[in-house]
């Protein structure tokens, strides 16, 4: 009993710790930034604060000695007895890695590492380097109208630090130079400054964004944690009753007597305000895969001796769940060839007269019922022209087919598998495989990646993707007696197939689309069914990748969202299929993988 | 719809003698599946084939909005494949962690079986294969093979 008890305890500690640590992570990377901002080091402090009061109670010795000294570093920063300078942040960022190993230990119920002696080292050394008066604080960026302002902003600010105190002398006198006087402590004047500071002073060179993740930590009274594997449920439960509503409706219209249809009528709008709010409840900011990017991008900089910043934008923007778990690795192939193909390094980019410092940012929005994410870098762009050779030369594609692409065709060659541009092929990247991965992982998603670049200029790459993963708009279609669905997003158009423009080229069926062949898969053949009328088929044009390709099938129904619900294990991940969904008469519509379909006919064809 | 978890006859005191078993039948034999591990019984439900999925997969049904894919048990066992007849039952079972139809030939009763009744199978026996088979009781004038469900996860993968 006592050993469930603590299972629990334990549970709940590592949940509440991986969210800080992650929480912790973006905040140092803000403090980077913003070293003066008092918000963030309190939040820091207390961050490390909880974790070792857990620690401290589930006795795991190593994490609370970890926490203990970050802590003490803190403390001293927001009382500004010590101010942030790069090598006490690289200790700190150390430390905050080795927690995150001691968390992933405990969970594994293995024996944590000791803290490093080296570590506890660094950090003391780095603590007194910066201790406030010695010369590295002059070099600190730290004094600027930036930080000051939100100095000012700070409620309830009865007291004020020594810091706090030199910030306002700074901006008063100009913010000129950042000479670091002993500050003659007068208790009441700086109350007043603060209030006559002049109210521009607040509000400018707030960078977009910075602070966001700020105020929505404010209330965690308000937030449950609810296991994942119940939303699902829910989430199936609802559309069960959709689907019951819609059994419902079709009753009530054969019959339509007024009192059961007013009742229906209202059954139907509480369903749907349901759904709605499951789907909200299923949603988490993007901030969750973007938080983990600033460091890495920094890291593999380091390693490569580049140096970038990156910028986020738009992190609170909600989607699905399965969604921000599944771009994590596109985004992270992403960044990591933002970095190494990309950004240039420092001496090569002074010359071209960029600042040595490359720029990446991350972006998300929400736009109609898609996400657009957008990873952007002012590096040394790609250019068309090596993508065409590249894919010529590694007979990918022949100087035919590339003689007619135009450059920004050209660019988007770079999705192809099997072509990398870098000549070299460094342990990060430039293995050739990686783009397409990325594209194939993005096209199951049902979204699409397109990309951007110019020369000198930088590159951008713009990754849609849908809301929800658990809801898709789909083509619902009849191949022989049975209704499947096809993702609406692949879909360019739809045509009666007419025999007599049809064509039998090598091995395959094509069809004259306008003045080009399209090649013909038959979906009845792929699912051992036969056309109910053949001499009356239909034709669903689809891209796949690069290609288009016409399928065959019986008939069209149209467009309907279908709720995605996946296979069990027996059937999960066979070729051509993505899952299931149920149809309004109760029946199973299987989802098909078109780029799946493809890879099994060619594979055929191949034969 | 027979919804057998629900069974009141099925006390606790009968599980702990010896536990419940759902007997169904398959190729003229008697099996029987613990009836813990039974959610439920269906029968005349549409089953949707999915292409490409191995021989012994049949394919999905939809149980109350859950895809559940569902085996030919008969294949499962080595035996040769069954035919879908209005006698047809699948019996739905919670097998290592998911649920998972098993189409059978014929339901029959429930019952409730001593564990001193159950007798070990000798290790070769006929076509079955032995990681299925938990072992045997003769009732009266019949043999009621029982299966070991957890097993048959592992089988019906190794079906792929």
């Amino acid at each position: 009993m006592a050993i469930d008890t603590e299972d629990e305890i334990r549970a709940d500690f590592l949940a509440e710790a991986g969210d800080l640590v992650e929480r912790l992570g973006e905040q140092l990377m803000q403090l980077e930034q913003n070293p003066e901002d008092r918000e963030l080091l309190n939040a820091v402090f207390r961050g490390f604060h909880t974790i070792k009061g857990g620690a401290g109670f589930l006795a795991l010795t190593p994490m609370v000695t970890l926490c203990h000294v970050a802590e003490d570093i803190f403390n001293a920063l927001r009382s500004g007895a010590l101010a942030i300078v790069p090598s006490l942040m690289d200790a700190v960022l150390e430390a905050l890695e080795l927690l995150q190993t001691m968390l992933r230990a405990t969970g594994a119920r293995k024996p944590l590492p000791e803290v490093p002696e080296a570590l506890l080292q660094r950090l003391h050394l780095a603590a007194r380097a910066s201790d406030v008066g010695a010369p590295a604080v002059l070099a600190a960026p730290a004094l600027t109208p930036t930080a000051s302002a939100h100095v000012a902003a700070v409620p309830n600010t009865n007291t004020i630090s020594d810091d706090e105190f030199e910030a306002l002398l700074d901006q008063y006198q100009g913010a000129a130079p950042a000479a670091v006087a002993a500050p003659s402590a007068t208790e009441a004047e700086p109350e007043t400054v603060v209030d006559a500071a002049p109210s521009t002073a607040r509000a400018p060179t707030k960078q977009p964004g910075e602070h966001a993740a700020v105020p929505s930590q404010n209330t965690p009274e308000q937030v449950t944690r609810v296991d994942t594997a119940v939303l699902d449920d829910l989430m199936n439960l609802v559309g069960e009753l959709v689907l019951t509503r819609n059994r419902l409706l079709t009753l009530c219209t054969r019959g339509s007597q007024e009192p059961h249809a007013r009742m229906i009528g209202e059954l139907d709008h509480i369903t749907r305000g349901l759904q709605v709010m499951v789907m909200r409840a299923r949603m988490q900011p993007i901030r969750r895969v973007f938080a983990r990017f600033p460091r890495l991008a920094r890291d593999i900089a380091r390693g490569l001796g580049k140096q970038v910043e990156v910028e986020l934008a738009g992190e609170e923007t909600g989607l699905d769940k399965n969604l921000v778990e599944a771009l994590a690795d596109p985004l992270l192939h992403m960044v990591r060839n933002s970095v190494d193909h990309g950004i240039e390094a420092p001496e090569v980019r002074r010359a071209a007269g960029k600042p040595a410092t490359g720029h990446l940012r991350l972006a998300a929005q929400q736009t109609g019922d898609h996400i657009l994410i957008t990873v952007s870098d002012d590096g040394a762009g790609i250019d068309p022209e090596r993508l065409r050779r590249k894919a010529i030369e590694k007979g990918l594609l022949d100087a035919t087919d590339t003689s007619r692409m135009s450059a920004s065709e050209c660019l988007q060659l770079v999705f192809l598998p099997g072509l990398s541009t870098r000549e070299q092929v460094s342990d990060l990247s430039g293995r050739g495989v990686g783009m397409d991965v990325v594209k194939s992982s993005i096209t199951a998603l049902g979204g699409t990646v397109q990309i951007e670049s110019r020369i000198g200029a930088g590159t951008q790459i713009l990754i849609r993707v849908p809301l929800t993963l658990a809801i898709m708009p789909a083509l619902m279609v009849e191949v022989g007696p049975r209704t499947v669905a096809m993702p609406l997003t692949a879909v360019l158009d739809v045509l009666v197939l007419d025999p007599t423009r049809q064509r039998r080229l090598d091995r395959w069926d094509v069809l004259l689309y306008g003045d080009a062949m399209l090649r013909l898969i038959d979906l009845h053949r792929w699912m051992e069914t036969a056309a109910i009328d053949p001499a009356r088929r239909h034709v669903v044009v689809a891209s796949v990748g690069a290609e288009r390709y016409g399928f065959v099938l019986s008939a069209v129904h149209g467009r309907q969202e279908v709720v995605v619900k996946p296979f069990g294990a027996l059937l999960r991940g066979l070729p051509g299929l993505s899952g299931a969904t149920i149809t309004g008469d109760g029946r199973v519509a299987l989802i098909l993988d078109l780029a799946g379909i493809v890879d099994v006919v060619l594979g055929r064809a191949g034969d | 719809m027979l919804n057998l978890s629900a069974n009141p006859a099925m006390s606790a005191k009968d599980k702990a003698a010896g536990g419940g078993w759902v007997g169904f039948e398959l190729a003229g034999q008697r099996y029987a599946l613990d009836i813990l591990c039974v959610q439920e019984v269906l029968t005349k439900v549409a089953i949707e084939a999915v292409p490409g999925a191995p021989s012994a997969v049949l394919g999905v049904i939809n149980l109350r909005g859950r895809i559940v894919s569902v085996v030919d048990l008969r294949q499962c066992l080595g035996l040769p494949p069954g035919e879908d007849t209005p006698q047809s039952h699948i019996v739905i079972a919670d097998i290592g962690d998911e649920l998972m139809g098993l189409r059978v030939d014929g339901i029959a009763k429930a019952c409730v079986i001593v564990g001193s009744e159950i007798k070990s199978v000798p290790a070769t026996r006929g076509r079955i294969p032995d990681p299925l088979v938990l072992g045997m009781v003769g009732t009266g004038d019949h043999l009621l093979t029982l299966l070991n469900t957890q097993q048959l996860a592992l089988v019906a993968a190794a079906l792929m």
